[in-house]
């Protein structure tokens, strides 16, 4: 059998969306945790809050890019 | 506080208990009369506004409307104060209106002349009675003057009489004495004499003028008259021969038409009956001909007839051994055609070997010169496309793939329309619990009923299950969303295979009943 030349097979559609969102939702909360303990640290005297803050913020980002996503709203295009 | 108190009246007032008052009455300098100002400033500003908006209104044509639209007697204010502008000597004379009513009256009395009273009054003169019998006809009427009459005529005698009317007329204004008068009326009755001696005289000589012009004026007419009819005469004869010579001409003309016509048909007969001679000449000669040939040359053209006949029957035998050759062999290519779309073992050459095996049928068709065939074989995929995706593939194979499309089917089948993060999570978690259906359910016009993705997996299955693809590509092709597009690579798949295998039987076919 050989192998079919089309760029990506309509089966995988869905599941390459999820795979972008899944990765933007991880790049974006450890940004958003990261800043949070660099505020933490530098400014607030190592107290908990603006990690869950920051990691707040970075799952929100995440979640709103990922709605979009699946909404075609083409936010950005990145190739799974 | 207590020397300020001293000095200060109020202070002082306190101290007492009692207010000083004037007694004389408070003198107003001028009595105030609200109403009748207001009544006069009223006034004034109506007069103003109305003389005002009257005149603007006579200049100004909109100024004009609203104001006779709106203000109340606006359009006789503007009407009066157009009449006084035009008339302006009434505005500064207003007793010269009474003139003119008096004429009015004048005329309705009937009376043409008055007398202008001068401003002094009347003056009675003296009448002198005695002779007012004597005179007669003088005048009696005191202060009043006969006017003088004016006529120029170039004769002496009415110019003199006029001049001694005016002497009369003069004389009775002067009131001169009867004599003076008689001598006047004398002289008035001579060159009245002459006058009427002059008329006669004029109106004779013209009676007799008259008669001479009269006569004069009858000869010229008869001798008029006699020239005319002459003339005339002499036209009417030349209009005649003009019109009998035309007519003569006119007649030649006829005349040589006619015989020229003549001519010509003549000669047409003539000529009919040498070309109708030639004809038989001709005729009895190929008669002749035919007779001579007929007898020598019959058995020539019957061998020439059988000839042709046998070599039509060799091209037709030909023709269908040739024919049959190639149904036999277009037979065997679609034969072979459809064990390869139909059969089960997989092989990596089988793109290759389905190519190899259509151009052969393609070579094959092109003599027949059948539309149908032709188009048909032009509608198939082009060998590039078969090569590319490795023939079609098996029934095994379509369901394999469609039992590995058939989670990622589930996992969308919940999603709403234009399903965001959450729609797709729960899509995911919820399709989970679906039961699968089996057997082939009923499909109605519900959008749920026997429409759901369950019940369309079900029955694809079935369909593939007894290999009826065009039903199962059919159901596939009907779904909706994220499916019909996860779908789609599964859909060209079968979709080729289809194609390949209707048009190869409509080849087949069409073979089978053209040759």
């Amino acid at each position: 059998m050989s192998e079919i030349a089309t760029s990506s097979p309509s089966t995988s559609l869905v599941n390459a969306k999820w795979d972008v969102v899944i990765s933007n939702g991880i790049v974006k909360s450890g940004l958003g945790f990261g800043a949070g303990v660099l505020a933490s640290v530098l400014f607030f005297r190592r107290r908990a809050f603006p990690v869950w803050l920051g990691l707040g913020f970075g799952l929100g980002r995440a979640y709103s890019e990922g709605d979009s996503i699946f909404r075609e709203a083409g936010i950005r295009e990145v190739k799974a | 506080m207590f020397r300020a108190a001293k000095f200060h009246p109020a202070a002082r007032q306190a101290m007492y208990g009692v207010r000083l008052q004037s007694t004389i009455p408070i003198k107003s300098a001028k009595k105030s009369r609200p109403f009748r100002r207001f009544l006069f400033r009223l006034s004034m500003l109506t007069a103003t506004f109305y003389l005002g908006g009257g005149f603007i209104a006579t200049k100004n044509d909109t100024v004009q409307d609203l104001f006779e639209d709106y203000v109340p007697f606006g359009d006789s204010v503007v009407s009066t104060i157009d009449y006084y502008l035009y008339h302006k000597d009434e505005l500064l004379n207003p007793f010269s209106r009474v003139n003119d009513s008096f004429a009015e009256v004048k005329e309705k009395l009937g009376l043409e002349k008055t007398i202008t009273i001068p401003k002094q009054g009347v003056q009675s003169d003296k009448v002198e009675l005695k002779e007012a019998p004597a005179a007669g006809s003088t005048e009696v009427a005191v202060g009043r003057s006969l006017p003088l009459l004016h006529l120029e005529s170039g004769d002496e005698v009415i110019d003199s009489t006029v001049n001694a009317l005016n002497e009369l007329i003069a004389a009775l204004n002067l009131k001169v004495t009867s004599f003076e008068n008689h001598k006047v009326v004398e002289s008035l009755q001579k060159s009245l004499l002459l006058l009427a001696e002059k008329y006669r005289a004029i109106s004779l000589s013209k009676s007799q003028e008259q008669a001479s012009l009269d006569d004069k004026l009858k000869a010229q007419l008869s001798q008029k008259e006699v020239e005319l009819t002459e003339e005339f005469v002499q036209k009417l004869e030349e209009a005649k021969k003009q019109i009998e010579e035309r007519h003569l001409q006119q007649l030649r003309v006829e005349v040589e038409a006619a015989r020229q016509k003549i001519e010509l048909e003549a000669a047409n007969l003539i000529e009919q009956t040498k070309l109708a001679a030639i004809d038989e000449f001709n005729k009895v000669i190929s008669e002749k001909i035919d007779s001579e040939r007929n007898a020598k040359l019959k058995g020539l053209d019957a061998l020439a007839a059988r000839v042709a006949e046998i070599e039509k029957y060799e091209l037709e035998l030909g023709k269908s051994a040739g024919a049959y050759l190639s149904y036999k062999e277009i037979k065997k290519s679609i034969s072979s055609l459809q064990r390869l779309l139909s059969t089960n073992e997989t092989s990596p050459k089988r793109g290759e070997e389905l190519v190899a095996e259509l151009t052969k049928l393609k070579q094959l068709v092109a003599p027949l010169d059948n539309q149908l065939i032709t188009e048909a074989v032009a509608a198939l995929p082009s060998n590039d496309k078969l090569l590319r995706s490795g023939g079609v593939l098996t029934q095994s194979q379509l369901i394999s793939r469609w039992e590995l499309l058939l989670p990622e089917l589930r996992s969308v089948s919940l999603l709403p329309p234009n399903a965001g993060l959450v729609g797709h999570i729960s899509s995911l978690v919820f399709s989970k619990l679906l039961f699968a259906k089996s057997g082939k359910p009923v499909k109605t016009e519900d959008e749920l009923i026997g429409n759901d993705i369950e019940s369309v997996i079900a029955r694809v299955n079935t369909y593939l299950v007894k290999n009826e693809l065009d039903n199962a590509v059919e159901e596939v092709s009907n779904m909706k969303g994220w499916a019909r597009r996860l779908a789609d690579d599964w859909l060209v798949e079968s979709r080729r295979k289809l194609e390949l295998q209707f048009l190869i039987d409509l080849v087949d076919t069409e073979v089978n009943v053209s040759l």
